[in-house]
């Protein structure tokens, strides 16, 4: 069991460390020279530079933590956001399904695809004057807060379990019996989300800070759901409670 | 203002144990379960309370995995009958082994005024519903006495768990024979039928046939036995081993049948099958 939470110490400690501003780094260096400004580069060195930025955007600016949500009691996950306006978030959670009646704990992992169509500046920040480095910065994330009424998410989740498959075993009619995976589930959620955004003279670790609730169901309470009037759709929501960080 | 503050904080504490925590699922095949469990023992102890006689009647029900209108109704019917002593349920109460799936049977099931039980179906183990199953329910095996007759309650999908435990547990029957021919030295006619109930029968594919027949050398080790099961979704009453030894299997709940056995003050049983 402990090899299980040091690879949870490791998750947590990547979703501390995700998240870096997506420009060259300082480590990036040509003879010496940091390659911080465009200016007076030689083709070699924008190609060098270009390299770096690219590479870059594979760093995760986004960490979330979550309770339940049908994918762990707690989950810890990194992400992207990417798009026109960051309207589209990737995240992968590593989440923790806790023993209870069951014969053992699990971990499972969410990869989660979201698409945020409206964001809503609330506020002036009165607590500190807008910085003139923010004019880059859309008015959603100027303001001192900003909500995101709807949150739409498709996730699909995996077990770690051996009495879970992906394919069933040749023993069930050579594969062909229940006809469907007991380890991956297909869930699908509407939220939203309230976010503070923090000034770029008060950063210390995070650009934004976010509260967010999500309402899921998955693929089987669905199937279950729908030749059933007894089955409410009360019966197969499922409540997920998260705070996301993340780096614009 | 100490006061409203705690008052607030408690409300809103109250608020999400009420109504957050029903909402709060960890997982589909989480191992929290809420509500009643250890329902075998809970009805077994209310069958006894019953003081049946000789004669009584039972329904035997199977196969209701995702049919909850039809399990309601089903519920509904027996109950207004009125004549129904307790009810056998013969598994596959869930579809995909899902907690959820069991909360919803157990709760439709839990409208029967009379005392109602249940074998594990193959369905019933996939995933981690097995533990759900144990924990909600309890034994796989186990038996009981009403009247004349000694019910035998197994267990016997063995390809759900890969051949690895004994399905069916001979040992279990072997104890139970000794068992009913204690009873039957001292007192002469104390049991006078065996009823098994089981998901698969003989032969099935969740059967474990490499045992076909020396489970029914063990079952001529019992008092004139007949046999309950589902799994097949069919009503039809065979004898596998032509030797006497019926088995009545009842069809999944979305036909709308179940089977009603009546058993007479002479210890006879007549089968009866209603639509409703």
């Amino acid at each position: 069991m402990k090899w299980k939470w040091l690879i949870f110490s490791i998750c947590w400690w990547m979703v501390f460390t995700a998240g870096k501003a997506q420009t060259a780094p300082s480590y990036a260096a040509i003879d010496g020279k940091p390659l911080t400004t465009r200016d007076s580069l030689t083709y070699y060195q924008q190609r060098v530079l270009r390299s770096y930025e690219r590479w870059n955007n594979l760093i995760p600016n986004i960490s979330t933590l979550q309770l339940a949500g049908n994918i762990g009691v707690f989950s810890a996950g990194f992400g992207w956001d990417y798009g026109k306006h960051d309207r589209w978030e990737t995240v992968l959670q590593f989440g923790l399904v806790p023993k209870d009646h069951n014969e053992r704990a699990a971990f499972t992992f969410t990869a989660r695809e979201s698409l945020i169509p409206w964001s809503v500046g609330l506020g002036y920040r009165r607590w500190a004057a807008p910085q003139a480095s923010d004019t880059h910065i859309p008015w959603n994330k100027r303001a001192a807060f900003s909500f995101e009424p709807a949150v739409f998410s498709f996730f699909a989740n995996t077990i770690f379990n051996d009495e879970f498959w992906v394919k069933e075993p040749e023993k069930y009619n050579g594969g062909d019996y229940y006809r469907f995976s007991s380890k991956v589930r297909f869930h699908l959620g509407i939220g939203s989300r309230i976010s503070l955004n923090i000034p770029e003279a008060k950063r210390r670790h995070y650009d934004r800070i976010s509260l967010y609730y999500e309402l899921s169901s998955y693929d089987l309470a669905i199937i279950s759901a729908i030749p059933n009037k007894d089955i409410t759709l009360g019966d197969i929501l499922c409540l997920g409670l998260g705070i996301q960080y993340k780096f614009f | 203002m100490r006061f409203f503050r705690e008052y607030i904080c408690g409300m809103v504490a109250a608020c999400l144990l009420l109504t957050g925590c029903d909402l709060l699922k960890f997982h589909p095949y989480e191992g929290r379960v809420e509500g009643e469990v250890h329902l075998t023992e809970k009805n077994l102890k209310k069958l006894e309370q019953l003081h049946l006689g000789s004669s009584f009647k039972f329904a035997f029900i199977s196969d209701t995995q995702r049919w909850y209108d039809e399990t309601n109704d089903v519920v509904s019917h027996i109950n207004k009958r009125g004549d129904i002593d307790f009810v056998i349920h013969g598994g596959d109460l869930t579809d995909f082994g899902v907690k959820d799936e069991f909360i919803w049977m157990r709760d439709c099931l839990l409208g029967f005024k009379m005392p109602w039980l249940t074998v594990i179906g193959n369905h019933d183990f996939l995933g981690t519903g097995e533990h759900i199953y144990s924990y909600m329910f309890g034994d796989y095996n186990y038996a009981f006495t009403v009247g004349h007759y000694r019910f035998l309650v197994m267990n016997t999908v063995a390809l759900e768990l890969d051949y690895s435990t004994p399905v069916p547990d001979f040992e279990f029957m072997h104890k139970q024979a000794e068992y009913i021919d204690s009873l039957n030295t001292a007192k002469p006619d104390s049991i006078i039928h065996s009823v098994f109930v089981m998901h698969s029968r003989p032969g099935d594919e969740q059967f474990n046939n490499n045992v076909l027949y020396p489970f029914d050398l063990y079952l001529n080790l019992f008092p004139a036995p007949f046999c309950l099961n589902g799994h097949n979704h069919r009503t039809e009453a065979i004898e596998p081993y032509n030797d006497g030894i019926i088995f009545y299997g009842i069809n999944e709940i979305k036909d709308r049948q179940y089977y009603v056995i009546t058993v007479n003050p002479d210890s006879s049983y007549e089968m009866e099958v209603v639509d409703f």
